[in-house]
């Protein structure tokens, strides 16, 4: 790793073939997490292995994967955004506010709450990058106030939305035909591809990597650190809010108490599926599969008779899990001379 | 060798964490889900927990306490959706919003899961009336706010001022209460009723509420808490201030310092919905229904004002930890 | 006074001076670099050599004085505006991202593309082939595979990727600052071989070193400074690695 390391790596030797390919993936730690917790939760219900059982894991991972996938992009660039949150139950609020309470068409309604979560994410950006001060202190500063707005707009109170909309159906009011899935899953599925094309073969995506790896380093190879850092916040921001917004449209209820505990969750959800707090390291896939893994865990508790006040342990073990396999099976494949395509 | 251990321990750990239960749960026993918007954290949740908890043990069947951390209304419905996958014997919902918790119901329903009502029953018009015709197990907050101003009316003049403090704004039926006690209060004592909405998740912070509300809201002579939790800190205001017998207080539901309050004399009453009830009796009412066939009954279980009077035999229950 | 002829100069300082303040860092220093020459900055701490760099690759404007570059008199406002007119620095902290693998530092910034906008994609293919070919020809036979991350490098390879990444992007004057403090003999050899290997396809190199012996055996032409002047500009063959440690420490006329 220092300057001078004369170690002798070993050529990657012939019959390690699929167990080389398993320590070549990246998402590992979250892989072997999920096996074992759908193996687990199988065993001890009937029920795991169920399409009803799928339609609620898959709404849980809807709702830590949209915003986690946010997160998990900025915190490849090399920062933070704890107001993650208060957005979450922000713009679903001014969404519903404006359009029920207000009589704005729907899809104005919805688009200038997005436009006010860019805006947020950009002030986020800005403050970050001119003050200098680490965007943790920052976003959690800009997540107290607006928390405090979202109360005040309603006085604490939740605006609900009774009847039938298109576009609360693609939001995430409606099923796959008659099944108990919702169609909010194919906004995390195409959110997922959308970014992990991105980050992997675009020079955009180069630039996110390089950002967070070590920002003076990119900044010499002339690539525009500070405005891929605010692109970051604004798209972190922006999938926050659009997380509200389908929840709003999956449940047709917006309350400014929701998601208290979302940004520690999307962050967790960035670290198991092979993140790095120290930036310039994350996965989509990883993310993406850690959102279900932690739907699967949300179900299964329930599923299995579990009180889901156990659900919080179980993230803190998941996340240690994760991370220690993710560093183990990285030395051990460095080892056995695994590369990994990049 | 190490990453070996690891494993083992993650493994030992999942199934350790998840087969208790399971094991205690013969097959064939019995399984029912009770729905709620908050776990142990807020002490009317724990009552209500350990209602439906000792209620499986005493008739032998799974009941499961199922809740997210208070009060995330999106979490609750999506752990409602789990419990309907679960396909138990029967659920008890409290039906905090009649949007969000209508779909998972209905899932249900059509499942042929018996599904009953909890804590807060229905309030809005446009709910499906298959929903709107399940029995409900808890207090008639309909009638609840009158029932709490009727017990101010002795004390109070009128044209006075009284403060409804709500708790928590997301849970619908605590507008019902506010709206409820307004109304009444307007018709008998043309009194100005304002709602103070006092989220604070301390108590220090909910003080510097209350006492911010009430310095600049002086002529204000009664303050109404929606929990044990603001009607504590409304205890505390009085006491702080010197103002018994000039500002009355009146709530809902009791604690142990709820009940210090009242045996003192600063509190003059508490509505009291049985916490510990509305758990243990929405089991039984699942429990008789997929036993026996019976059809769920509307049980009202807030019917008693604890005074000054009767305090004493309230002692034992919130003594034992089942008062709520 | 330079080996280097008036019409094979690519690189030229005339008579420049930099002040900070009423500190005079560098005085009246005039210096060339020809193409295909690698020219040594040897001198004590504090005798100007990082100023000088500094004022070739535009990170400070010299006070007074002009600059050459390709025959053309030249002033850059940023070492951006140096580098795109075709001076590379490599720089000690190398400029790589550690967690990124070869092909994607060799080509930050710069990437190759594919396909109309907005399906412009990065063409890895033939970013993995250039990366891997320009590694070779630097001397680093030993890697397997461009998508392993920078930071399993030795220091040496990490220097010669950065040579390697600059003399590609069409460098024509190449300043090394310190390329070997760090690294032990073998490393060292690597960087060396990298130096001659950029030397040999053209370019200017200048390399500030401490290691006056590594210096005397690889520059074609050495330039000993002191207190902010050129006090000694000698060819290779015209004189020991001694004599030039004498001439650096003080302990020898000119």
């Amino acid at each position: 790793m220092v300057a001078n390391s004369e170690e002798i790596r070993p050529v990657r030797g012939r019959g390690f073939g699929l167990l080389a390919w398993l320590f070549a993936v990246q998402e590992l730690g979250v892989l072997v997490a999920g096996v074992i917790i759908a193996a687990g939760f199988s065993y001890l219900s009937p029920q795991f292995f169920t399409e009803a059982s799928a339609g609620s894991i898959l709404a849980s991972a809807v709702q830590f994967g949209v915003v986690g996938l946010g997160v998990t992009v900025l915190m490849i660039a090399g920062e933070f955004d704890i107001s993650v949150a208060s957005v979450y139950s922000l713009c679903p609020l001014v969404m519903a506010s404006l359009w029920i309470n207000h009589g704005f068409h729907v899809i104005v309604a919805l688009g200038l709450a997005l436009l006010l979560a860019i805006a947020v994410g950009l002030a986020n950006g800005l403050a970050t990058l001119f003050l200098g001060i680490p965007s943790f202190i920052i976003t959690l500063a800009t997540a107290l106030f607006w928390a405090g707005v979202s109360l005040n707009l309603t006085g604490g109170y939740p605006i609900s939305f009774f009847g039938k909309s298109a576009v609360m159906n693609w939001l995430g009011a409606a099923d796959f035909g008659r099944s108990q899935i919702s169609v909010s899953v194919l906004w995390l599925v195409g959110i997922a591809i959308i970014l992990s094309v991105v980050l992997r073969m675009t020079a955009t995506g180069n630039w996110i990597f390089a950002s967070g790896g070590d920002g003076r380093a990119a900044r010499a190879m002339g690539v525009p650190v500070g405005g891929v850092k605010l692109a970051c916040f604004m798209l972190s921001s922006l999938l926050a809010a659009f997380t509200g917004i389908i929840q709003f449209g999956s449940f047709g209820s917006a309350t400014p108490t929701q998601g208290s505990d979302l940004a520690l969750t999307a962050i967790v959800v960035a670290v198991v599926g092979g993140g790095s707090l120290l930036g310039g390291r994350g996965s989509i896939i990883g993310a993406l599969l850690a959102s279900v893994v932690l739907g699967m865990a949300y179900t299964g508790l329930v599923l299995s008779g579990v009180s889901t006040t156990w659900f919080q342990s179980f993230v803190g073990f998941l996340l240690l899990f994760a991370v220690i396999i993710n560093l183990r099976m990285a030395s051990v494949g460095a080892r056995l001379g695994v590369i990994r395509k990049s | 060798m190490r990453l070996k251990g690891l494993l083992a321990a993650a493994a030992i750990a999942l199934v350790g964490a998840t087969t208790a239960p399971d094991v205690a749960s013969a097959q064939g026993k019995l399984k029912f889900y009770v729905n709620f918007i908050g776990g142990p954290e807020i002490q009317f949740f724990a009552v209500v927990k350990r209602g439906v908890e000792e209620a499986g043990k005493d008739l032998g069947v799974e009941a499961i306490y199922s809740a997210p951390k208070c009060c995330d209304i999106n979490l609750q419905a999506q752990l409602l959706k789990s419990d309907v996958a679960a396909n138990p014997n029967g659920i008890a919902v409290e039906f905090n919003d009649p949007k969000a918790l209508s779909k998972p119901i209905v899932d249900a329903l059509d499942a042929k899961i018996p599904v009953i009502l909890v804590n807060t029953q229905n309030f809005a018009d446009e709910t499906d009336p298959r929903i709107k015709a399940l029995a409900y197990v808890g207090q008639d907050e309909f009638h609840s706010g009158a029932k709490v101003g009727a017990g101010l009316l002795p004390s109070l003049k009128k044209g006075t001022r009284v403060v409804c403090q709500n708790p928590g704004p997301a849970q619908i039926v605590q507008t019902v209460r506010c709206d409820g006690l307004k109304k009444f209060l307007e018709e008998k004592l043309s009194a100005s009723v304002d709602t103070l909405v006092n989220t604070a998740s301390t108590p220090a912070q909910g003080l510097a509420v209350l006492d911010g509300y009430m310095r600049s809201h002086p002529d204000t002579t009664a303050i109404v808490s929606l929990n044990p939790e603001t009607g504590t800190i409304a205890c505390q205001w009085v006491e702080k201030n010197d103002k018994q017998g000039k500002v009355f207080l009146g709530g809902y539901d009791i604690s142990p310092a709820v009940l210090d309050c009242i045996k003192r004399g600063i509190t003059s009453f508490t509505l009291v919905q049985q916490a510990y009830a509305q758990g243990y009796l929405s089991v039984v009412n699942l429990y008789l229904k997929s036993k026996y066939g019976m059809t769920p009954s509307n049980i009202d279980t807030g019917t008693l004002l604890v005074t000054k009077e009767n305090a004493a035999e309230f002692q034992p229950v919130v003594d034992s930890g089942r008062g709520g | 006074m330079s080996a280097a002829s008036e019409a094979a100069r690519i690189f030229g300082l005339r008579d420049v001076t930099m002040n900070f303040g009423n500190v005079v860092a560098i005085q009246d220093v005039v210096f060339e670099v020809a193409p295909s020459e690698i020219v040594g900055l040897v001198g004590d701490n504090g005798a100007g050599k990082s100023t000088l760099v500094k004022i070739m690759n535009g990170f400070y404007s010299p006070s007074r004085g002009n600059m050459e570059f390709r025959g053309e008199r030249v002033s850059f406002a940023s070492p951006r505006d140096a580098r795109k007119a075709g001076i590379e620095t490599v720089y000690q902290d190398l400029a790589l991202i550690p967690a990124l693998s070869i092909w994607r530092n060799f080509f930050l910034g710069r990437e190759l593309k594919v396909g109309p906008w907005p399906l412009r994609f990065l063409d890895k293919k033939s970013m993995r082939q250039i990366t891997m070919e320009n590694l070779r020809e630097m001397g680093l036979t030993r890697l397997r595979s461009p998508d392993e991350p920078v930071d399993i490098l030795s220091g040496g390879e990490r220097q010669a990727l950065a040579i390697a990444r600059a003399r590609h992007f069409g460098g024509t004057l190449l300043l090394l600052d310190e390329p070997t403090s760090a690294l032990s003999v073998k490393e060292t050899e690597k960087v060396s071989e990298a130096v001659q290997t950029a030397r040999n396809s053209g370019l200017g190199v200048v390399i500030i070193d401490h290691n006056i012996s590594h210096v005397h055996r690889i520059c074609d032409r050495i330039v000993i400074m002191e207190g902010g002047r050129i006090i000694k500009s000698v060819r290779r063959d015209d004189v020991t690695a001694e004599r030039v440690a004498d001439i650096v420490a003080g302990r020898h006329a000119l």
